[in-house]
């Protein structure tokens, strides 16, 4: 049933802007690669979250290319070669400019719904 | 700082693409095993959790594709990926590649090399001032009928001065020369002009100046080069200026050089002219001051060309007008003028009046060819299209993104038409090549066409703009359809659109039979006509006979008329002259004649001694002066009386014989032989009759004409004619020996076997009919390419259907009336579009068509049936193809 709740996070005009920032977000807490970046949203939201590796790994690349993250191999969990994805500086200053964005979008959206 | 590294990092990512590469590949694996694990950790199965955590990334290509472009430097690599790409898709399709390259290169290099043509000499800049205002003036004969006759110079001199309507008025007449003192002697093409001429047309020299008021006057000989003759003769050198020039042994100085086609088109100026002094050559190569005198040339005789310059503000009508009113004036004060008018004509018209319709008309075919060539390559790339729709869709299915397409298509497009273009290029160069060689020299301007980059530039926009459009009609066409609809959809069965684009390219398909059937016919016309004129008899045997003409100087072989016909120096060197070369091996036959047979010399005004009140009614009589020998030289039947002899020369009794022509139109009824002609006051014995002969060309039938002995009517120009026993070339060097021998002073031209003569005459209709033959060739070939592409992409569409016709029972011979019948109904349907076309164009071809009618019912029924019958071949094949296929690999297909 839990499924049925699960809001896919694509690459479509909408939610890019979404998954950007969910991506900066997971990144900020700890060096990650991929699949981890993809787990971690999932249990954060409360598996409500489920992004679409599809989507994941373009994103990813795409903050690499602005220069948001920056990427290291290195060995994960169970010594294997995993890329690892760490916030930089102006990635740190551009998830507190998308974090107040959002909010702000997030508040205007719950005011319009309320009034009914 | 980061927009730094963010170079750097596009930078090293397409430096290290490959190593990029690897890297997104690991990263992909790892993240498939984790999920996988994961998947078996809820419980799932290996295989089960692979495929899962597989399915999760959505299409593989656009992930791959999609994570790529994220990367930096992915429009470098995918432009060089797309290109690679497109040579490789061009590449795998060897048929449509070559066709469309031809397509190309034909439209744009046959387009560019005949457009280059019409150019050079239609459109190009004359090097005369406002040659708009330039009219030739002529002469009129209401007693003869005769509206192109040069003026005397009593009367230009009057018209010069009386005329407002004409700024100024000048006088030329050819004067072939010999130029002696430098090495061999050389016939040179003289034109003698009066000196105002040269500012009058508005010429800059190129080098010195113009002739000065006075030049031509005795003491003051002065003569300008032509560019050609100048850089022919005198390697171009400036040193040339002022030196002396020996022509007919008179000093004349070098005042100048004149430009390129400076010239009139004098060639074409005395084909219109009723009577001229032969040119040596179509062009000029040196103009000499001329100053005509009154006394030299009287009111009655007639040598001039005369060309004006219309005033500024005055009309051509209104010209015309008052010049008539002027020689109304003069013939009430000069007997000598009774009857005589004025005719005036533009300059230009004159030039390239004969020239004009048959470029017209080419220009009008290369048109039409490019359209044809546009036509396909949009049927080729349409055709393309409809095999590439399903490529598009599922490669849109796949996550390919359109930009990408887009790109892609487009560079397909650029390298089919850059390769096309370039192939045009060379094949324009190769063709204007090929077209200069083969024109005929009485085409003026031609030898100034030059490979006109404007030209090539927009001939190759047109293609490629058409090759661009077209290429990106599979995206289009796609973009518009349902993808799903596509991918589901058998392609057999008939995807949706199918139907639009199929009708589009039948209308194209039409469209291109429709040009095709216009070209052929119109080709066919002028071919039809090319076999009339060269089937012609014209009434001497060319075969074996060697022309050469002389001139013999005024200075050393005086024309002194007291004694006249009896001067025994002219005589006696066309007599000698004939009994050597006769004496010459491998010689059937030898006679001396005033002109060769293909030229009409003059006519005269003429009576029947007996009959003198007829006269008044009668046309003038061709002029024809030979010396024995002629009916063997030139295989004229003697139909009546004698041939001209040996005995008939000056001091014996004036004898001449008649051709037919003259026979049935002055004695119908009678005995010619025994009566006797008279003109210029003396009565010629007519002693026989012989066979016509065409002298005004292959075109024209033959007109009366009397025949005189060259001794009893003694001429400074002439022609020697040899008939050998086998190929006369290789007479050449002993004719000229003997010539030598008898004069070492005089030089022969235009040595040239008669048959090369004949053709020459022809050569223009030929050219016209060769050509418009190869573009009607090339748009059939073109639209049968076209028929037969439709009818194989439609086969290849109804596979399933024509299948299940099949199964169900249907004769393979139904199922090939079925796809020929599909072929046959667009066939017909161009024709029938196409003969209407030719129909209503027919009428610009009148004056190109000779021996058969511009609306020739023949030509257009073979040309109907002929495509018709092709147009059916072209659907047979692929209709055999479908027929031969067993129903149920058709129904499976795909």
């Amino acid at each position: 049933m839990g499924k049925e709740r699960r809001v896919t996070v694509e690459n479509t005009d909408v939610l890019q802007g979404t998954l950007d920032l969910l991506i900066l977000k997971a990144v900020s807490l700890e060096p990650m690669h991929g699949w981890a970046v993809s787990q971690r949203i999932r249990e954060l939201s409360g598996d409500a979250l489920q992004v679409n590796q599809g989507s994941l790994y373009p994103a990813l690349h795409r903050l690499e290319y602005r220069g948001w993250i920056a990427a290291e191999w290195g060995v994960s969990e169970h010594n294997r070669k995993a890329k690892f994805y760490r916030l930089t500086r102006s990635g740190r200053r551009q998830l507190a400019r998308e974090q107040e964005q959002w909010r702000r979008f997030a508040v205007g959206v719950e005011l319009v719904l309320a009034a009914g | 700082m980061d927009w730094i590294r963010g170079r750097m990092r596009r930078l090293r990512s397409w430096l290290f693409r490959n190593a990029a590469e690897r890297e997104l590949q690991d990263e992909l694996r790892l993240h498939v095993e984790l999920e996988t694990e994961a998947g078996v950790r809820r419980g799932l199965s290996a295989g089960e959790a692979r495929r899962v955590a597989l399915r999760s990334f959505g299409g593989e290509d656009r992930y791959a594709e999609e994570t790529r472009a994220a990367r930096g430097g992915a429009v470098l690599e995918q432009s060089w990926q797309d290109l690679q790409l497109a040579l490789r898709m061009l590449r795998k399709s060897p048929q449509f590649t070559v066709a469309a390259l031809a397509t190309l290169a034909l439209g744009i290099g046959a387009n560019t090399a005949i457009f280059t043509v019409v150019d050079a000499v239609l459109l190009r800049a004359s090097p005369f001032a406002e040659p708009d205002r330039l009219v030739l003036v002529w002469e009129t004969d209401r007693a003869s009928g005769t509206v192109h006759e040069p003026a005397s110079w009593p009367d230009i001199v009057d018209l010069r001065e009386r005329s407002r309507t004409l700024v100024g008025l000048g006088a030329l007449a050819a004067a072939p020369a010999t130029l002696t003192g430098r090495g061999d002697p050389e016939r040179v093409s003289v034109l003698a002009v009066t000196a105002n001429t040269p500012q009058l047309l508005g010429l800059k020299p190129l080098l010195g100046q113009l002739f000065e008021a006075g030049d031509g006057t005795p003491g003051t000989a002065r003569v300008l080069l032509s560019e050609a003759y100048w850089r022919r003769r005198f390697a171009a050198d400036p040193a040339v200026i002022g030196s002396t020039l020996l022509l007919n042994g008179e000093a004349t100085t070098v005042a100048g050089v004149l430009p390129a086609e400076s010239d009139l088109g004098i060639a074409q100026v005395h084909a219109r002219a009723d009577y001229s002094a032969p040119l040596a050559a179509p062009t000029v190569d040196v103009w000499q001051a001329s100053a005509p005198t009154a006394e030299a040339w009287p009111r009655q005789t007639h040598p001039f060309l005369a060309v004006g310059r219309l005033a500024p503000g005055a009309t051509l009508a209104g010209a015309q007008d008052e010049l008539a009113g002027i020689m109304a004036e003069l013939e009430r004060q000069y007997p000598e003028n009774e009857a005589r008018g004025i005719n005036l004509e533009p300059y230009e018209t004159v030039t390239f009046g004969g020239v004009r319709p048959a470029l017209l008309v080419l220009l009008g075919a290369v048109w039409l060819v490019l359209l044809v060539a546009c036509v396909n390559i949009a049927n080729l790339l349409l055709a393309r299209t409809a095999a590439r729709a399903r490529e598009v869709a599922v490669r849109r299915a796949l996550g390919a993104a359109t930009a990408r397409m887009t790109r892609q298509f487009l560079l397909e497009s650029a390298v089919l038409t850059t390769l096309g273009a370039a192939a045009g290029v060379i094949l324009a160069y190769g063709g204007l090549t090929l077209l200069v060689a083969v024109t005929p020299a009485n085409i003026p301007r031609l030898a100034g066409a030059r490979l006109d980059v404007r030209v090539l530039g927009f001939t190759a926009a047109v293609a490629v703009a058409v090759a661009f459009t077209f290429g990106l009609a599979p995206l289009l066409q796609v973009r518009r359809l349902d993808l799903q609809g596509v991918l589901k959809a058998q392609p057999g069965r008939g995807a949706t659109g199918a139907y639009e684009s199929r009708r589009f390219r039948n209308v194209l398909v039409v469209a291109e039979v429709a040009l095709a059937v216009t070209l052929v016919v119109g080709a066919g016309l002028l071919l039809r006509s090319f076999w009339a004129l060269a089937a012609v008899d014209p009434g001497f045997r060319t075969a074996n006979v060697l022309k050469a003409e002389y001139q013999l100087p005024a200075s050393r072989y005086p024309m002194d008329f007291t004694r006249w016909p009896n001067l025994p120096d002219i005589n006696t060197f066309h007599a000698e002259l004939q009994r050597r070369v006769l004496a010459l091996p491998g010689v059937a036959a030898v006679s001396v004649a005033a002109r060769h047979p293909l030229d009409p010399g003059f006519t005269n005004s003429f009576e029947v001694v007996g009959r003198e009140a007829e006269a008044a009614d009668w046309p003038e009589i061709r002029c024809r002066f030979i010396s024995s020998g002629y009916l063997e030289t030139m295989g004229v039947p003697l139909s009546a009386g004698r041939a001209l002899a040996d005995t008939d020369v000056a001091g014996t009794t004036p004898v001449a014989v008649i051709n037919r022509a003259a026979a049935r139109r002055y004695f119908p009824g009678r005995e010619p032989v025994g009566q006797q002609l008279r003109f210029w006051g003396t009565s010629w014995q007519i002693v026989g009759v012989i066979g016509d002969e065409r002298f005004n060309g292959l075109t024209e039938a033959a007109e009366p004409a009397v025949y005189t002995p060259l001794a009893q009517a003694p001429q400074q120009s002439a022609v020697l004619l040899v008939r050998g026993v086998r190929d006369p070339r290789s007479l050449i060097p002993s004719i000229r020996r003997e010539f030598a021998a008898l004069d070492p002073e005089l030089a022969l031209y235009g040595t040239e076997p008669l048959e090369q003569t004949v053709a020459a005459s022809i050569a223009r209709s030929r050219f016209t009919a060769l050509l418009l033959a190869l573009f009607g060739g090339i748009a059939f070939l073109l639209a049968l390419a076209g028929v037969h592409g439709v009818l194989s992409y439609t086969v290849a569409q109804r596979t399933a259907e024509l299948g299940i016709r099949m199964a169900l029972g249907a004769t393979h011979g139904s199922v090939v009336r079925l796809v020929v019948g599909d072929g046959a109904r667009l066939a017909l349907l161009g024709i029938t579009i196409g003969l209407i076309a030719a129909l209503a164009g027919s009428r610009l071809l009148t004056s190109l068509v000779f021996g058969v009618g511009a609306r020739d019912a023949a030509t257009f029924t073979t040309v109907a049936v002929g495509v018709l019958l092709t147009a059916g071949l072209a659907s047979w094949l692929p209709a055999r193809r479908a027929a031969r296929a067993d129903p149920m690999t058709a129904l499976r297909a795909e």
